[in-house]
């Protein structure tokens, strides 16, 4: 009885058995095949573009690459890259650091000229740390102070300012620049959070030698920030450095400071204005800047350059747009792709490690944001100078151009 | 300057305030539980639709009561869906299968997917309807608004409401329903009906939690996942298929996590309040009000 | 000997097709030159490693954890701050993350013994969460946000292992514990588990302590998520938070449900299904989360025992459809033969019941009751609706725990005793409803009851040890005979699911026989029998009671009681109203009077 069993079983096993290795066989020969018929032509320059586009951040991060697909533009009018038509090879990472190492597996595999994103702290750092081994040029928007080692990532370049040098352009204005003494700081905890926390503190202690009043943190999906900003009310906060990637968790806080009748000075790490900052009163926004970047700007005399203003027309034409044309304009990726360009053209050259030697030479390019410059050890591209204090209001005025440039702040 | 009574103050408030919608939450799960013993994993992402629906400028521009009964009847329709697609057919083949986790939660993924595809993560406003407003008053130190007020109080109304519909004869046909499908059926009540009428009016509470969440919570397509976690730790606590125990249960875990907020450095937060949940149901395992079953041997 | 020679050529067609998948996933890396699919191929491995005690957890002994992702964080980090930090070789560091895993595993499981299996889901959900926080709040160990960089490979010596080389480590761990987890389940500890999962109280009744077999497959499962996390750890060569969220804990009981829970193949197929795949159609990006969503849901209502489980099922219904039943008796439920109980394990037990109370919030169930049952009699307790009667056989068989009063088994006193105790004393219990082993063979049904009896233990079973397969097949040897003294000859394979009502009943006492007991309880074991079918009932229970073994019964149906019993005990209303021999107990007025009410 149980024999007659085994017998039917095995058979019907032992030919799905076949089926599965007759298949797994096919998969591997299949996409073999695949990666060796790309992998002929070195001559075309191909860009790895990393970006979500499922999940849920796949939405909100559309905007952040609209400058890589200008840019795009830019090169395909230009005849492409050493004549030859640029091709894109885009990843889905999800927005999510767990697919970093499989997305950078598949990078690896398209042998990419250079490679564009992932965008978030979180992401990018899992990215950079798989594709270190690869030697693949890479740029990715994450404010870490780590990203810019050069000599921990050699073929990384951080094209946005870090953590270090916001907190230091933060904690100035507030102390000389608007001379207030009570400064305070709200972070959320995460990774990015922690660090622009430490790097405040830091500063103050080590340029004027004062400590914060209040430091809060919150979870980042805290749902009421009341007790936080009662406790910054009772240290008498007068400046306060707001830090978080959340949208919902800067309303919140200002929603508790206007129940409060709270209005400190504030400096944040994102200056976009939304709609939902409408119901807060005047006097709170007023007193509301952020950092950005001084190509960005303008004042009563100074005014953006024309390629500025060409450009935040064209990212307010671009249907990816949908209204963020800051986070569009202050993404790396356009600087990042057009320096790109410019040093494919020079050197002649689509080699990783001939275009990280000339990387690594670049001194004071202006990008439409700021002044770039690397050296083999200090990847970290922003010139200290160019990072500035914008206001949140400016996004009203016409000279911002649709709300996309801030006017700077006075005094800065 | 009496430091300590506003900080209590302050986290009673909170804590009744969001613990009422986490209880809302329950009470949720609790309608969609009794006639067919599922614990709806999308129940989150109802309430999401539901909030980010209100905040969507087509609606939101109708006055607030109009607007909160399309909301409400449009989640109801979702959650019709749901059940047609993900839960009967899985009662269908076997009464006690395992098999709505996963078809819930699919249907949760789905929910989720469609709205990231029609918002985006900024987060909307939403206004409360007048009279009431997010505008804080002061009495005797304690600061509230009348909004939060009006949530408390609709927390509690739809608790009483449910009771009064638990001694109807359309309560007793659900229970009939839960403690036996089959013999209900001999009496001539038919379940499949009966779930469909659960499932609408659980959606349309569903519903009815994402409009007034929506000027608290700020409506974002991120919301619904702690909810629905929240939304569980209350019913644990509170104990399956008891309103009134899951309301109360609600509101102690929005105590805990508003003092947690105070006191607990941030990274611990998640902790204490799994700390606090796991304690209260160690000393209760059948939840608050120990309404325990005895089995049958 | 030819039976052992067949036997084995048996197991080897039937490991065929694993080995050629075993085959054909290490020649992956030497048949493509694409580093992803090695790359792939590991990850796989690792997560069917994870799922397998996931299974073991969730699929046989039925414990919903949703914290498996938390375990395997656990095993990760463990390893990492090993290596990384510590500079451990990775052979050292991977055990001690699993004994990491094990324990943190065990911790999980504590609330499990107080509470119900969706209260656990909750409560390893609430676990993975905070376990997470926790990963960031230790930052000085765990590097907090950023993690652990630079995990080294792991090393023989000087040779550092290469892709390929960790691949391999992975399927060769995966066939380990393959052949493990098999043996696991086919023994005894795996009936152990499975009768955890569905029937509690029937597990309780043979002799499994519930609470140390889910600390065991718990145990399990963070033992092998232990191990995952540990070969994640130098497969990926870093370790962050956000590897660990919550979609990753839900993503390993997605893959053991969709694969096919309690299968073997499942977290093999569920791997496959819901990693391999959606990675390898890159071309579907845009739509993979619309169409995760919709496989899973489709899938779960058409599919609901799993892949592998629907593909069990129909290869079974084709089979049955396609096999002549060789066993021709089937047809008759009733035993013709002569009815083949074993001798029991010791002398008869007696039972002594002092002043026992037991109330139901305002119903008292039980009032005061002093019973004596002589060892070696057949004792029925019979009396109307609502008596107390199956209250009554509850306390004494420990499944209820009385407010008041003693009982005594012989001179021992079990009035704290867990219903586990009893069975290895000799007690056994056929219950009123069937309890059984649903999806398991007839022949798993009825070793079950011999839970007590077999010595070979873990290590035994996993080694496969000669003397413990001698001991297995022994012991089967003796079900098929105690199935074919009740008429369910040569169908030991057969599920138990499929069994008609009345079978199953058999199949329930054939399981109670099997654990030689001294004592056996049955709980209405006539109800909707024909005559044919009640006679032969009796003629059972008096060959129970001739071979030495005391028996309980409580009935309803008053012939069978008058041409069976010794002792007939009167209940009403959780009152003992008579007792004695049938005649006597039965001819009492009052008697008369409880059951048909006085005359008027």
């Amino acid at each position: 009885m149980t024999t007659y069993r085994t017998d039917r079983m095995s058979r019907r096993g032992f030919l799905a058995g076949t089926a599965s290795v007759t298949a797994l066989g096919m998969l591997g020969l299949g996409t073999a095949a695949c990666g060796s018929s790309t992998a002929g032509g070195q001559a075309t320059a191909r860009i790895g573009w990393v970006e979500p586009k499922t999940g849920r951040l796949a939405a909100a991060y559309k905007p952040i690459y609209v400058g890589a697909r200008l840019a795009l533009e830019n090169l395909e009018a230009d005849g492409g890259l050493l004549g030859q038509p640029v091709q894109v090879t885009e990843e889905d990472d999800k927005g999510s650091p767990a697919s970093q190492p499989a997305v950078a597996q598949r990078l690896i595999r398209e042998k990419p000229t250079f490679v564009v994103g992932p965008t978030g702290s979180s992401q990018v750092l899992a990215s950079v740390t798989a594709l270190a081994r690869a030697k693949l040029i890479q740029s990715a928007w994450g404010g870490a102070e780590l990203l810019g080692d050069g000599d921990r990532f050699p073929y990384h370049y951080q094209l946005v300012y870090n953590t270090t040098q916001q907190a230091r352009v933060a904690a100035r204005f507030l102390y000389e620049v608007r001379g207030l003494r009570k400064i305070g700081i709200i972070a959320e905890n995460s990774e990015f959070g922690t660090s622009i926390r430490d790097a405040v503190v830091q500063t103050l202690r080590d340029s004027y030698s004062a400590e914060p009043v209040a430091v809060e943190v919150f979870e980042v999906d805290a749902s009421d920030m009341t007790p936080f900003v009662r406790n910054l009310e009772r240290a008498g906060v007068d400046g306060l450095g707001l830090f978080t990637g959340q949208p919902q968790a800067t309303i919140l806080i200002l929603r508790a400071m206007t129940a409060s009748d709270f209005h400190p000075v504030i400096v944040s790490h994102d200056l976009n204005y939304i709609e939902a900052l409408e119901e807060f009163p005047r006097p709170l926004l007023d007193g509301f800047f952020g950092t950005t970047y001084r190509g960005l700007t303008y004042t009563g005399d100074e005014e953006p350059s024309a390629e500025v203003r060409a450009l935040v027309e064209r990212i307010n034409k671009h249907p990816d747009t949908a209204g963020l044309g800051y986070s569009a304009v202050t993404s790396p990726y356009y600087d990042y792709m057009m320096l790109m360009a410019k040093v494919i053209e020079e050197t002649k050259s689509l080699d990783p490690a001939t275009l990280k030697a000339a990387l690594d030479q670049v001194d004071g390019y202006q990008g439409v944001r700021a002044k770039v410059s690397f050296t083999p050890k200090r990847h970290s591209g922003i010139a200290d100078e160019d990072i500035t204090v914008g206001t949140l209001m400016s996004a009203k005025e016409p000279q911002s151009l649709g709300g996309v440039l801030r006017r700077r702040a006075d005094g800065v | 300057m009496g430091c300590d009574r506003p900080m209590i103050a302050d986290i009673l408030v909170a804590g009744l305030v969001f613990g009422s919608l986490y209880g809302l939450v329950a009470v949720g799960f609790n309608v969609l539980h009794r006639p067919t013993n599922v614990v709806n994993f999308a129940q989150g992402e109802l309430i999401m639709i539901g909030a980010m629906l209100m905040a969507a400028t087509p609606i939101g521009g109708l006055p607030w009561g109009i607007a909160a009964v399309c909301v409400m009847a449009i989640v109801a329709l979702v959650a019709l869906v749901e059940e047609r697609v993900a839960v009967t057919p899985v009662l269908r083949r076997s009464s006690h299968a395992v098999g709505w986790v996963i078809t819930t939660l699919a249907f949760s993924l789905l929910l989720v997917e469609a709205a990231g595809r029609l918002w985006t993560d900024q987060p909307s406003t939403v206004v409360p309807p007048w009279p009431l407003s997010i505008r804080v008053h002061e009495v005797l130190g304690i600061r509230f608004s009348s909004y939060q007020v009006a949530v408390v109080v609709v927390a509690v109304a739809v608790v009483a409401l449910l009771g009064v519909l638990d001694r109807s004869r359309l309560g007793t046909a659900l229970r009939a329903v839960a403690a036996d499908r089959d013999g209900a059926r001999l009496r001539g009540i038919d379940p499949t009906a009966l779930t469909r009428r659960s499932f609408l009016l659980g959606g349309a509470l569903a519903g009815l939690t994402g409009v007034l969440a929506a000027p608290l919570l700020l409506a974002s397509v991120t919301m619904g996942l702690a909810l629905l976690i929240k939304g569980f730790a209350a019913l644990a606590v509170g104990g399956i298929g008891d309103n009134r125990g899951v309301l109360v249960a609600g509101w102690m875990l929005g105590v805990i996590e508003a003092a947690g907020a105070v006191f607990a450095s941030p990274g611990l937060q998640s902790v204490v309040l799994f700390a606090a949940m796991l304690l209260i149901l160690l000393i209760r395992p059948n939840g608050l009000r120990g309404l325990a079953v005895q089995r049958h041997v | 000997m030819s039976e052992a020679r067949a036997r084995r050529s048996g197991t080897v067609r039937r490991a065929a097709p694993w080995l050629a998948l075993v085959a054909a996933a290490a020649a992956l890396p030497l048949l493509s030159v694409d580093p992803t699919i090695t790359y792939l191929a590991t990850t796989a491995g690792i997560y069917v490693l994870v799922g397998t005690g996931l299974n073991l957890m969730f699929g046989y002994t039925g414990q919903v954890s949703l914290g498996q992702g938390a375990l395997v964080a656990v095993g990760a980090y463990t390893t990492g701050i090993l290596m990384a930090d510590h500079g451990w070789t990775f052979w050292a560091a991977a055990p001690v993350a699993v004994a990491v895993s094990v324990g943190a595993g065990t911790l999980m499981a504590l609330p499990a013994f107080r509470l119900s299996s969706w209260y656990i889901a909750l409560v390893t959900l609430g676990a993975a969460m905070a376990a997470r926080s926790l990963l960031v709040e230790f930052e000085g160990l765990t590097g907090g946000w950023s993690g652990l960089v630079g995990i080294p490979r792991p090393a023989v010596g000087s040779w550092e292992l290469g892709e390929r080389d960790i691949l391999w480590l992975v399927l060769a761990v995966n066939v380990m514990l393959f052949v493990m987890v098999r043996a696991i389940v086919d023994s005894r500890l795996g009936r152990g588990m499975m009768a955890v999962r569905d029937a509690p109280e029937m597990a309780q009744s043979v002799g499994v302590a519930p609470a140390r077999m889910k600390l065991f497959a718990f145990a399990c499962g963070g033992a092998t998520a232990g191990l995952g996390g540990a070969l994640l750890a130098v497969h990926h060569g870093l370790v962050t938070p956000d590897d660990f969220t919550l979609d990753f804990s839900i993503f390993f009981l997605l893959v053991v449900i969709i694969g096919g829970a309690a299968r073997l193949a499942g977290p093999i197929i569920g791997a496959l299904l819901f990693f391999v795949l959606p990675e390898l159609l890159t071309g579907l990006a845009e739509w993979r989360g619309l169409i995760y969503g919709a496989a899973l849901l489709v899938l779960m209502v058409y599919a609901p025992q799993g892949m592998a489980g629907t593909w069990a099922r129909l290869r079974t219904r084709r089979g049955a459809s396609g096999a002549p039943d060789t066993s021709g008796a089937s047809g008759a439920s009733s035993a013709d033969g002569p009815v083949e109980a074993g001798p029991p394990r010791g002398k008869p037990l007696g039972v002594r019941l002092v002043g026992v109370r037991k109330s139901f919030g305002g119903v008292h169930a039980l009032q005061g009751i002093d019973l004596t049952v002589e060892p070696g009699t057949v004792h029925a307790i019979v009396g109307p609706n609502g008596s107390g009667k199956t209250t009554l056989l509850n306390v004494i068989s420990r499944l209820l725990p009385q407010d008041g009063g003693q009982v005594m088994l012989d001179a021992e006193d079990v009035s704290r005793a867990s219903a586990e105790r009893l069975a290895r004393r000799g007690v056994a219990r056929v219950f009123q409803t069937p309890r059984l082993l649903g999806a398991s063979s007839l022949r798993d049904n009825v070793l079950l009851g011999a839970y007590t009896r077999e010595r070979a233990g873990g290590p035994a079973t996993i080694l496969r040890l000669p003397w413990a397969r001698r001991e297995q097949a022994e012991l089967s040897a003796e079900a098929e005979r105690l199935l074919a003294g009740q008429g369910l000859a040569g169908r030991a394979a057969e599920e138990a699911a499929a069994l008609p009502h009345g079978e199953q009943r058999l199949l329930e006492v054939a399981r109670a026989l099997m654990a030689r007991p001294r004592l056996l309880l049955m709980d209405e074991p006539a109800a909707g029998l024909t005559p044919r079918e009640l006679e032969s009932l009796g003629r059972l229970i008096r060959a129970i009671r001739d071979t030495g073994t005391t028996v309980i019964l409580v009935e309803h149906h008053i012939e069978l009681v008058a041409s069976v019993a010794d002792v007939v005990t009167v209940l009403d209303r959780g009152r003992l109203v008579t007792s004695g021999p049938p005649q006597e107990a039965l001819g009492d007025a009052r008697v008369v009077e409880v059951y048909l009410g006085a005359p008027a």
